[in-house]
């Protein structure tokens, strides 16, 4: 009964026509038209907020680690402003390590050996200077000038001239490249018999070259540059007796100091969290990722980095089903990356850690499986990084990496989404890095 | 202002244009399917009004999706379900779509189908508007666009069971209602005679 009843009501509505007003067309065309300028308006993908956001963050880690920088620097260059100390050069007697510098252990030895030394200038005496580049607190600008400065006025430089094996007379009168030296001679040295990383002049590896490391990439022509501004005529009259380096060669090997790289040699390892936006088609998948970063850097700039990564990212979108209604639909595309990329590394030691800090440029290729969509992918990555050194055998690091994505089995999986053969994603991260050095004495 | 159905392939280059947005083919879609198209959204409503807001929705829609028409199938019927999709959608939004009505469907009496012949199909349209939301959404869907009780209950996101006694209700209610003119009806003819 109830089917006849619903047929025959079915049948009476089937053919029925009712006119809309007139009027109703008007005002989808206006619909229509507004719909057309907000489609004209559409803003291009890196004005959207996902990708500001994605700026904004990697400025903001970007920022965050200069600016911690800076202020270190400046509270460091504050405290050496106060406490500064002059340059003493060292007594023959005197058989604390010449290369060790910051140590307040020092400060009474280092007060007798001025004491000493200024007495025998007044009585121009000939004095033995083992190494005239002992240094309280070598941090800063100021510090090194200050410290340079004393070496030149005691006229000590011109036996290191004549005693440096690597000396290149061309640039004997390139004094203006000097001051910058004197800024930027730093190494990075171990002390075994403090245990300790300290800041060392360069320009002490005159006295023994075979330390020198290539990587360490100072300049002895312009070293010894610097310390031709001396007047030849006032070293004349001064008559100061200097020992000559080799004599010295007993005590240095005392002392020896073990020279670390500023690039460090070896592996690396460690894990990383980061926020990745994935653009797919005119969708953006925010998410985030976590992984471990693996790479070996060969001591050079150059290294090699891989890792594992697996990235979450989801969107809800409204899909229409055969049927033409719509559907909201959680979008997923979980997976995992393998990269493999080229480093290069522009390193400076800092002048704060006296450690190093590093700014990598990184490029290659990524290989990833998109699980949730069965999906595979091979993509050209590069990006950047900035390592800071928290220890001597960790590192911390930003980082901000972007990607094109070739989808090779499209035409093979069957997906709701419509997706392009190509897309992008970007990925700013934050990473802590342990390298295979020991941290103990005796490394 | 007399709109004859195109021929398939005019319906065709229609359809084309109305992919590349083109505004008069837009227009001429709406004139050959809008009176069709405002009977369901009447179907769903409870006004005129209503109806054409819901007429105005669902050409938008259409004119939006139209490039997903894959020719399968007949246009009419893709656009049809397109428009009373989008009613189903508009009124899932509303609150308290299902709340019961204070209607005894098991003291009516059982009505012969013969009550239907008298009546031309705008009344029946007119009745189907006097239904409450609930009864008149899954009435429509069900009877109309034939839907199971499994669909109905997954879309409007109810129990089988509801979409089941629902439809039955509006049945009933229906029944009567159309008894009610009927008898209004004789009455009117006794009258007269």
């Amino acid at each position: 009964m109830n089917k006849k009843f619903d047929q025959k009501l079915k049948q009476k509505l089937e053919n029925l026509e009712i006119a809309p007003t007139n009027s109703l067309w008007e005002k989808i065309e206006q619909e229509l038209d507004s719909k057309k300028k907000k489609k004209a308006l559409i803003i291009p993908f890196w004005y959207s907020p996902a990708f500001r956001k994605t700026i904004a963050a990697s400025v903001i880690f970007l920022l965050g680690g200069l600016s911690t920088y800076m202020i270190l620097n400046t509270n460091s260059l504050n405290k050496l402003s106060s406490n500064d100390k002059e340059l003493v050069p060292e007594s023959e007697t005197n058989l604390i390590n010449p290369y060790v510098i910051s140590e307040n252990i020092f400060d009474n030895e280092l007060k007798e050996i001025q004491t000493n030394e200024k007495e025998n200038l007044k009585n121009n005496t000939k004095t033995n200077l083992v190494n005239p580049f002992i240094i309280n607190k070598i941090n800063s600008v100021s510090k090194l000038n200050n410290t340079l400065n004393s070496i030149t006025s005691n006229n000590y430089y011109s036996n290191i001239k004549q005693e440096n094996p690597l000396e290149n007379n061309s640039n004997k009168n390139n004094s203006s490249n000097s001051l910058n030296l004197a800024v930027s001679d730093y190494a990075w040295v171990y002390d075994n018999n403090l245990n300790a990383y300290n800041v060392v002049l360069k320009k002490e590896y005159i006295q023994e070259p075979n330390l020198i490391s290539s990587n360490l990439d100072f300049n002895i022509k312009e070293s010894t540059s610097f310390m031709s501004l001396e007047n030849k005529e006032e070293k004349e009259e001064e008559e100061i007796e200097i020992l000559e380096i080799k004599d010295e060669e007993d005590s240095y090997k005392q002392f020896k100091p073990k020279v670390k790289k500023l690039n460090y040699k070896g592996f690396w390892l460690g894990p990383n969290i980061g926020y990745e936006s994935v653009f797919i088609a005119k969708n953006h998948y925010p998410g985030a990722s976590f992984g471990i970063d693996i790479a070996y850097d060969f001591g050079g700039s150059f290294g090699l980095q891989s890792g594992l990564k697996y990235s979450l990212n989801h969107k809800f979108i409204t899909l229409t089903n055969n049927e033409g209604s719509e559907e909201n639909y959680k979008s997923e595309f979980n997976g995992l990356h393998i990269p493999l990329m080229l480093r290069y590394k522009f390193t400076k030691l800092s002048k704060i850690y006296s450690k190093p800090l590093s700014f990598n440029l990184i490029a290659g290729i990524d290989y990833s499986y998109i699980d949730t969509k069965k999906l595979n992918q091979i993509g050209l990555v590069a990006g950047a990084e900035y390592d800071i050194f928290t220890q001597i055998d960790m590192m911390l690091t930003f980082g901000l990496k972007g990607g094109l994505y070739n989808n090779l089995n499209l035409n093979k999986i069957d997906i709701p989404e419509n997706i392009n053969q190509y897309n992008y994603n970007i990925n700013t991260y934050l990473s802590l890095r342990f390298l295979d050095r020991p941290r103990k004495k005796g490394n | 202002m007399i709109v004859k159905m195109p021929d398939n392939n005019n319906l065709e280059q229609i359809i084309k244009l109305c992919k590349k947005q083109n505004r008069k083919a837009q227009r001429d879609l709406y004139d050959v399917f809008s009176k069709k198209f405002f009977v369901i959204c009447l179907r769903y409503s409870t006004d005129y009004s209503e109806a054409e807001d819901m007429l105005q929705e669902g050409f938008i829609k259409l004119f939006a999706k139209i490039e997903k028409y894959n020719d399968t199938g007949t246009f009419k019927s893709w656009a049809g379900r397109l428009i009373a999709n989008n009613c189903i959608d508009i009124i899932r939004k509303r609150p308290n779509l299902y709340a019961i009505t204070d209607f005894h469907a098991n003291s009516l009496e059982t009505y012969t189908t013969n009550a239907l012949d008298k009546i031309i199909g705008d009344d029946i349209l007119n009745l189907i508007q006097t239904l409450p939301t609930g009864y008149r959404t899954i009435f429509n869907m069900y009877i109309i666009e034939g839907f199971s009780h499994k669909e109905i209950a997954e879309k409007l996101n109810i129990k089988e069971g509801t979409s089941k006694s629902q439809l039955n209700r509006a049945r009933k209610l229906l029944q009567r209602k159309l008894e009610e003119i009927n008898k209004y009806d004789s009455i009117q003819l006794n009258i007269n005679k």
